[in-house]
């Protein structure tokens, strides 16, 4: 069985087409994240307290809401979990010394006897770490670029590079704004998400331009040329790049699923990253070699 | 077969052998009941943890358990360390915290500005005629900061035993900050108590050598009763006797109460495990220390908590107990167990400082020695103590733990004493630490803390292992539909790279971890990757027109190059992510880049030793591709 017979499809011809897709993409993503006052982190970055309870009943929030308002907690974020039994309370870093997760604990223990409950999970993050883990975030992320950066242009060219790159900062900032638009926390697996991605996304990158590479080695007709072989590399290697994302999406969409809860933002975040990588490693990172290449001449 | 291919298969099945040596462990562990396990780890401590320590260890998200950063608390050492506090020195305290919270400044560096600024001097705060200047106040108090650290750990990994926890990670991160994570606790107000609770430093004396030897006897001779039932002393066949009628009679008079004697029995039945030969020894070189071999620490300390050994102890050694020592010694192998005096002769608050050094006898040379400063209220006690006492031995215990048992060889009046002996650097600097652990502050914060329950654990192991099976089943399913038979090898390729995953996280121990698992789910839908690049090469040349044979020779050929490069890049964001990742992330990046290694040997060498095995034994005209 194959998708794609031998295909010739224009690919670079329709590059401009795509370049508007793509930019009117990311300018949403900005303005979004612009509106929302940068991306919404959680309190790995922020700073606070979640506590995380399985109730042995379904359970409204308002309830878990009410009761512990009385001390104060009027303006957690609360939410279900997963089920309707189980609840998240989020808390941001309080001014007091007091501890906010047993204070929470004792509060729901007090109000709501029909319903007991048992703490699933408690995290406490210092507002100290959480500026740390944004510096550490965005060390990591620059030193990859940094790093693969260096090897593509070891490998290839340094226009090459600069294609990677461009594709590269196009996959996270619409990750990103999609994040952004559909108000989804980051996390901090969500930045090894993220991290994941710009590896996929220069590995999808990275086959096409091996391609790129052995035919302008095998096939001498002249710089001029060179739309012509970017499209019919591009044309080589798509069942193998629809393949490949295919498995990977797959797993990954199983992930999302039947992940649990505590994995589901991360599978999503792979979800649209490794669409958004097969997209741009297309339409983005090869045909940006001809524009870049043909000023250049 | 040519030699070859034949090369290929042997090396891949000494691979899949190592694999399944690394893998066995983890297998056998996995199959134990609890129960099995905590009769193991009392039974033979060491072959527990031998075993344990070549497993595939569970992340706390997965296993449940707390982990825990602290960081000294520069501010509450301050507010300790402190003499004369006023207004100013209250306030500016404040002041610094806030404006440290969040960024990188050093908390010393930004109070004594804002304390000049406000025209006031750290020296008013800190002055003490072995630091008058400045410079002098800030270098001591630099110097507390760095050592309260050092204090904290020590007391750390002093206490965490009460936990019980089996691998728990006391750790120094930088120069600050401690992390600590104990799986299965999962009440943070307990680690918070053993936490702030202050380190008790006592000095007891030791029981002199003729009672630990009598003492010894008598446990042996137990311990002996017990493994021979016939062939003991007089009053522990009485007692075995005794207990036995009592059993019969019982059971003889009140047929509803012999289920109670059968528990009895079976309490006594329970307990006879415990016993063997070569439990415990005096050291022949010095008969007040006990010697048990470290893997029976746990048995021994059981049959010391046995009413018999109880009776043994007040009967022969009014007012002592056992206390243990703090560290296993030669080579590791013994852990040294003290008969100690009850009684409190002097406590660490008395001690006002304590210093590592180079022993000044020469007949001591090489060696180290601590010395020790009393205030005057311990310089009396002291003096009192070491005139009562000399000849006998004086242990320091830290938290119900013996450190060293030196022996007390003049009265000393002065209220300055020195430990010698000690023959590394280290080890004069660890009893420094404990010796000041009783009374100098380690105040520390909590930083970060993360819980998780054991039953979230369990369903996101659940949840991870079903999300695996189902997407490798998926994947595998398509490739043999797209690749036919091909896909089937390919498919071998893919369950051998999740074998040698997890194999090669035995073999390191590593941490297997909830967002590892997804980087192995991930893994299973990109390792075929190098197999579709692969196969889409070979369907290239076939459609040219080559043979089945050049076909594959040239497919192989022209991937690999492709296949190198793509994964070096996922690879080095792997690397970074690990670099700069912390606990579970970094589980993420580990079976991430674990799972490309592996795959690069499963999917290029394996699928091409048997499609060369297939070609070699017979003609094939067209490929199932």
């Amino acid at each position: 069985m194959r998708f794609f017979g031998k295909t010739n499809i224009q690919f670079i011809k329709v590059r401009k087409l795509a370049y508007v897709f793509s930019l009117s993409l990311i300018a949403i993503s900005i303005i979004s994240l612009i509106l929302h006052g940068g991306p919404r982190y959680n309190i790995d970055f922020t700073g606070g307290t979640l506590v995380q309870l399985k109730f042995e009943k379904p359970i409204e929030i308002q309830k878990v809401r009410s009761a512990i308002s009385i001390h104060g907690f009027g303006d957690a974020e609360i939410k279900h979990f997963g089920a309707p039994n189980e609840v998240v309370i989020r808390v941001g870093v309080s001014e007091s010394d007091e501890e906010v997760a047993t204070v929470i604990e004792k509060l729901i223990s007090d109000q709501i006897k029909d319903n007991p409950y048992v703490v699933e999970r408690v995290e406490k993050v210092g507002p100290k770490i959480g500026h740390e883990l944004v510096l550490d975030a965005i060390k990591a992320i620059l030193w990859s670029m940094i790093l693969i950066l260096i090897y593509v242009m070891w490998r290839f060219e340094f226009k090459y590079s600069i294609g990677a790159i461009v594709a590269l900062a196009h996959d996270v900032t619409i990750t990103l704004g999609i994040f952004s638009v559909f108000n989804i926390e980051i996390s901090a697996p969500i930045i090894a998400a993220l991290l994941t991605i710009v590896g996929y996304s220069l590995n999808d990158t990275i086959v096409v331009y091996d391609r790129i590479r052995e035919n302008l080695r095998t096939i001498k007709r002249g710089d001029k040329q060179l739309p012509n072989i970017i499209n019919r590399s591009i044309n080589e290697t798509l069942s193998r790049t629809i393949v490949t994302s295919g498995t990977t999406l797959l797993v990954v969409i199983v992930l999302y699923f039947f992940g649990g809860e505590v994995l589901r933002t991360f599978a999503f975040a792979l979800i649209v990253g490794i669409g958004v990588g097969t997209y741009s490693s297309i339409f983005v990172a090869s045909p940006i070699l001809v524009d870049w290449k043909w000023q250049k001449a | 077969m040519k030699s070859k291919t034949r090369n290929r298969f042997i090396l891949i099945a000494a691979v899949l052998l190592l694999a399944a040596y690394f893998l066995y462990p983890t297998i056998k562990f996995s199959m134990m009941s609890e129960a099995e396990k905590e009769k193991l780890k009392i039974e033979n401590q060491k072959k527990y943890f031998e075993l344990k320590s070549k497993t595939i260890n569970l992340g706390l998200d997965l296993q449940g358990g707390m982990h825990v950063v602290l960081e000294v608390d520069v501010k509450e050492l301050l507010k300790r360390l402190a003499k004369n506090v006023d207004e100013t020195f209250t306030t500016t305290l404040v002041e610094t915290e806030k404006r440290v919270e969040k960024s990188d400044e050093d908390f010393l560096a930004v109070f004594d500005e804002l304390l000049q600024q406000k025209g006031s001097n750290i020296t008013r705060y800190y002055y003490s005629p072995d630091h008058r200047t400045r410079d002098e106040v800030l270098k001591f108090l630099r110097k507390q900061i760095n050592e309260s650290v050092d204090r904290a750990l020590e007391i750390l990994r002093n206490r965490v035993d009460e936990f019980g926890v089996s691998e728990p990670t006391i750790q120094k991160v930088g120069d600050r900050r401690i992390i600590v994570e104990l799986a299965g606790v999962t009440d943070p107000t307990r680690v918070r108590k053993l936490i702030g609770r202050t380190a008790q430093l006592e000095f007891k004396l030791l029981e002199d050598a003729v009672v630990s030897s009598k003492v010894a006897e008598k446990i042996n001779n137990f311990i002996q009763s017990k493994i021979n039932p016939y062939d003991s002393t007089q009053v522990e066949t009485e007692d075995t006797t005794k207990s036995e009628d009592e059993a019969i009679s019982l059971d003889k008079m009140f047929s509803s109460d012999s289920g109670k004697s059968e528990q009895v029995a079976a309490k006594q039945d329970s307990n006879a495990y415990l016993f063997e030969e070569g439990l415990f020894f005096l050291n022949p070189r010095d008969k007040q220390t006990f010697l048990v071999p470290v893997e029976k620490q746990n048995k021994f300390q059981k049959i010391l908590e046995l009413p018999e050994v109880q009776r043994i102890i007040a009967e022969e050694a009014t007012g002592a107990e056992f206390l243990w020592g703090s560290k296993p010694v030669y080579n590791g192998q013994y852990m040294p167990l003290y008969l100690v005096r009850k009684n409190v002769e002097l406590t660490g608050e008395t001690i006002t400082d304590a210093n590592p050094q180079r022993s000044h006898d020469p007949s001591a040379f090489g060696q180290y020695e601590v010395s020790l400063t009393l205030n005057d209220a311990g310089a009396r006690t002291f003096a009192r103590v070491t005139g009562a006492n000399v000849g006998k031995r004086l242990a320091i215990v830290l938290d119900h733990k013996v450190y060293l048992a030196p022996e007390i060889r003049v009265k000393i009046t002065n209220g300055r004493a020195v430990i010698t002996g000690l023959d590394k650097i280290e080890e004069a600097q660890d009893l420094s630490i404990v010796l000041k652990a009783g009374a100098l502050p380690a105040p520390v914060k909590f930083m970060e803390e993360r819980t998780v329950g054991p039953s979230l654990g369990q369903d996101s192991i659940n949840a991870g292992t079903f999300s695996a099976i189902m997407g490798l089943f998926l994947v595998m399913i398509f490739m043999v539909i797209y690749y036919k038979l091909s896909g089937l090898i390919a498919d071998l390729a893919l369950v051998l790279n999740i074998v040698f995953i997890m194999a090669v996280m035995a073999y390191f121990h590593a941490t297997l971890t909830l967002p590892g698992i997804a980087g192995i789910i991930l893994t299973i839908g990109m390792a075929v990757d190098a197999n579709v690049l692969i196969f889409e090469r070979v369907r290239e040349e076939l459609g040219k027109g080559k043979t089945v044979r050049a076909s594959i020779d040239v497919g192989y050929g022209k991937a690999f190059i492709t296949i190198l490069d793509a994964n070096v890049t996922t690879f080095i964001a792997g690397l970074v992510l690990y670099t700069y990742g912390s606990g579970p992330i970094q589980g993420f990046a580990l079976t991430l880049m674990i799972g490309i290694v592996s795959s690069l040997f499963t999917a290029i060498v394996v699928t091409r030793v048997i499609f060369d095995y297939v070609l070699e034994t017979r003609t094939v005209k067209r490929l199932s591709i």
